[in-house]
């Protein structure tokens, strides 16, 4: 029990006051309740998941009955045809949408800088729209718009003397269309971020670069670059672990078709744990997939301290 | 005067003393029932009056001050029935029609629809019902799910014995009721039908007028009408129109066909079967017609193809609903007012015709607190009235005889006729709790198949090796 003392003019030293126990703890009292909430609705799911992945699960009236078999579920993912598809897929799709995002994303976030402040506020406002919509509303409103039959983008080529498209309808196209939607929406999250590291950028090897006469390209590519590379590092986490888990939009537009052309790695999962009710190698597949994504983030965020 | 300065643990002590009582009047409020009193209550005003007397000679002023009694008058009437809230989910009817405030009026009844998409629907019910939850206390199912649901689900004999009703009843068709109860026998019957879906085959009776031909009898007849029609009128008109989205969609659409060449996806004993010689005809079929559909169709779902039918750019498919008929009947949206006629689905010959189910059944899960109150309301939401309202606010087909032959509502929807002929030749699918497994993996294979990503003979190889598989893991053939 801590004593409160108090030392008076006069030099004397005595206890004043005893502080009872739960004053001296209530900061605990204070942050209990988000633990109790982040231990339902965190850890005890985590430790559900990881037992499930090592179990067979089956539903019985009233219990979910847990019976452990191994390695089973997490060998049994090398050698299903639809896991490999799909983690090729996610692979393909995180690479090509979040190097698209972040090229895209900075070149918006470079003109804006160069724009007079008021254009600035109008064009950023408007540039943030998709960004606040859900991606499942974003993925019916453009299921219409590329509509083979009656979708206004066919509509608009055929003003041009351009054949229809079949966008999502043809296995070729429906991964390359979906990924134009995600950039389409995502890189606007890019271009916040560049866009703030941007602006919050020193000034002075600005002004020797110009002293020096670098070119504006030369600027770009030996200032701005470098500066920004702490930027660069967050975006590639966050747009990589965003863009890894995708699986909402496939499931609004194409349930993972045609055939199985646009499954990727969470939508299998969610088909395994809802549609087969198959719960312990859906969570072997989750667990796998959370392992490699801590890797990934590992790997950024040592770059980021590195930085 | 400065205010006295009050230290953190007053403050903390004062606080926790508010919190206390506010928590303990909030409880005790909970603990306490609702009892709804009538209450008259004749409140008189406290009113000083200020009287004045004067006479001639001297002024004498007096102040009386009144003070009338307050009398309340409190009136306690007979409750009667009390309400019981009861919560739903899955298609139980449709607010804005009024019919959850005609249940609350007649009944006492208040039910609470959580509204859900099919998907979230299927898994909320299978968690909530599997872990005997009391979440729901009615659950609206579709016919597929009841392999999966019958075990946690309330026998509804003796609840409706418990009220004086008879079940089944003899008034609703007897296959259709029939889907409540699986394994046959074991069980006893577990729910109750509501929306009579059944799938059809729709086709344009001007257009097989204009080619000079009977409607099709056979899948063959069906590719040899579509091929003309495409031919001739492509793109302004296609001969046939099928969903190509995997799972569900595809697999509805190839059902029918794969049917109407004389075997089902899987057998009693649940072997895959789409890699035999009829399913690999039936898979043929699907590529014939899906070269004569409008393009696209390797992507569309099911408001698509309504939609590519009431617009006039396909003249037939063997997977339309009554929902998607309405539309094709409704003067504002469609192009084909009147010139859509609905048929059992073809079959080639020797091979049954084979229409599928699409029956919503209502059940009361075992882990509801409200079994009783949940039957009186099944029972109340499917009477022939309800069902008569529902047609006409949602197009669900009624499951009752005396409404399939009603005149009134034949004459508003000519194609319930139709759907009435359908439905005597009309089949479940596959009845296992497995099948939405075999459902996920050949209806992936078919659009495969549909988009040309695979061949005939592997779509067919892989489907059953992958359904064998996922079987044996669950211990469907031990």
């Amino acid at each position: 029990m801590l004593n409160v003392l108090r030392r008076r003019s006069g030099g004397d030293v005595r206890a004043i006051a005893k502080t009872p126990w739960w004053e001296t703890h209530l900061r605990f009292f204070f942050i209990a309740p988000s633990m109790v909430l982040l231990a339902v609705l965190a850890v005890f799911p985590a430790i559900m998941s990881w037992r499930m992945a090592f179990s067979r699960v089956t539903f019985k009236l009233g219990e979910l009955a847990i019976e452990p078999i191994g390695f089973s579920n997490f060998t049994k993912a090398f050698s299903d045809n639809l896991i490999i598809g799909s983690t090729v897929r996610t692979a393909v799709w995180v690479l090509v949408v979040v190097s698209v995002e972040i090229v895209v994303g900075l070149f918006i976030a470079f003109l804006m800088s160069k724009l007079h402040s008021r254009a600035r506020m109008v064009f950023t406002a408007a540039l943030i729209i998709p960004l606040v919509l859900p991606p499942v509303s974003v993925g019916a409103g453009w299921l219409v718009m590329m509509d083979v039959n009656f979708g206004v983008l066919n509509y608009l080529l055929s003003l041009v003397g351009i054949e229809p498209q079949l966008w999502l309808a043809d296995d070729r196209t429906a991964l390359p269309s979906i990924m134009l939607i995600d950039i389409w929406q995502s890189s606007m999250f890019v271009f916040i971020l560049m866009y703030a590291g941007i602006l919050s950028l020193p000034q002075d090897p600005y002004e020797a670069a110009a002293i020096d006469g670098a070119s504006p390209w030369q600027i770009f590519r030996d200032v701005t670059i470098p500066l920004l590379r702490p930027t660069f590092v967050v975006v590639l986490l966050l747009r990589t672990l965003d863009a890894a888990r995708i699986a909402d939009r496939m499931l609004a537009m194409t349930r993972g078709g045609p055939g199985s052309s646009t499954e990727t790695v969470t939508l299998s999962i969610y088909k395994y744990a809802f549609i087969h009710f198959n719960f312990g190698y859906a969570s072997a597949l989750s667990v796998m997939f959370q392992v490699v994504l801590i890797i990934l983030a590992t790997f950024y965020i040592r770059r980021i301290l590195r930085t | 005067m400065l205010p006295r300065s009050v230290s953190r643990r007053q403050l903390l002590r004062a606080g926790g003393g508010v919190a206390l009582g506010a928590a303990g009047v909030a409880i005790l409020a909970a603990c306490g029932e609702t009892q709804v009193v009538e209450v008259e209550r004749v409140v008189e005003k406290e009113v000083p009056v200020e009287k004045i007397i004067e006479k001639e000679v001297a002024v004498e002023k007096v102040v009386t001050k009144e003070v009338e009694r307050i009398v309340t008058v409190v009136i306690e009437k007979p409750i009667g029935k009390p309400r019981v809230r009861l919560r739903g989910t899955g298609p139980l009817g449709t607010a804005e029609t009024g019919i959850f405030d005609k249940l609350l009026s007649e009944t006492q009844i208040e039910l609470d629809h959580v509204e859900q998409p099919y998907a979230a629907t299927y898994q909320s019910l299978l968690i909530n019902l599997s872990q005997g939850g009391s979440a729901y206390d009615i659950a609206s199912m579709d016919d597929p799910w009841m392999p999966q649901f019958t075990e946690f689900l309330a026998d509804i004999t003796p609840l409706y014995q418990g009220f004086g009703w008879v079940w089944p009843d003899p008034d609703m068709i007897p296959a259709i009721v029939d889907l409540g109860d699986w394994p046959p026998g074991k069980y006893g019957p577990r729910a109750v039908p509501n929306i009579g879906n059944i799938q059809s085959f729709a086709y344009r009776t001007d257009v097989m007028e204009d080619l000079g031909v009977q409607p099709p009898k056979t899948w063959d007849d069906v590719a040899e009408y579509s091929a003309k029609i495409t031919g001739d009128m492509a793109p302004d008109l296609y001969g046939y129109t099928i969903r190509g989205q995997p799972g569900n969609p595809a697999m509805t659409s190839f059902l029918p066909i794969m049917r109407g060449f004389g075997r089902d996806v899987i057998d009693g004993d649940l072997n895959p079967q789409v890699n035999t010689e009829e399913g690999l005809a039936a898979l043929d079929m699907v590529v014939t017609l899906k070269n004569l559909a409008p393009p696209g169709v390797e992507n569309i779902g099911h408001h698509e193809l309504g939609k590519l039918i009431y617009t006039g750019l396909a003249a037939m498919s063997g997977d339309v609903w009554p929902d998607q008929l309405l539309k094709m009947y409704t003067p504002d949206l469609s192009k084909v007012v009147g010139k859509i006629d609905v048929l059992p689905e073809p079959a080639q010959p020797g091979a049954d015709h084979a229409n599928m189910t699409g029956v919503w059944l209502f059940g009361v899960p075992q882990g509801s607190e409200n079994h009783e109150a949940a039957a009186e309301a099944i029972h109340w939401l499917t009477q022939a009235e309800n069902q008569k309202e529902n047609m006409y606010a949602n197009n669900w087909p009624p499951v009752r005889f005396s409404l399939m032959d009603d005149p009134g509502l034949l004459a508003d929807f000519p194609f319930l006729a139709g759907i009435k002929n359908a439905a005597s030749v009309a089949v479940p699918r596959p009845r296992t709790e497995h099948y939405s497994i075999v459902e996920e993996i050949v209806g992936r294979h078919v659009s495969a198949v549909i988009a040309e990503q695979e061949s005939v003979g592997d779509a067919a190889r892989l489907a059953d090796e992958e359904v064998r598989v996922a079987l044996e893991e669950k211990g469907a053939y031990s």
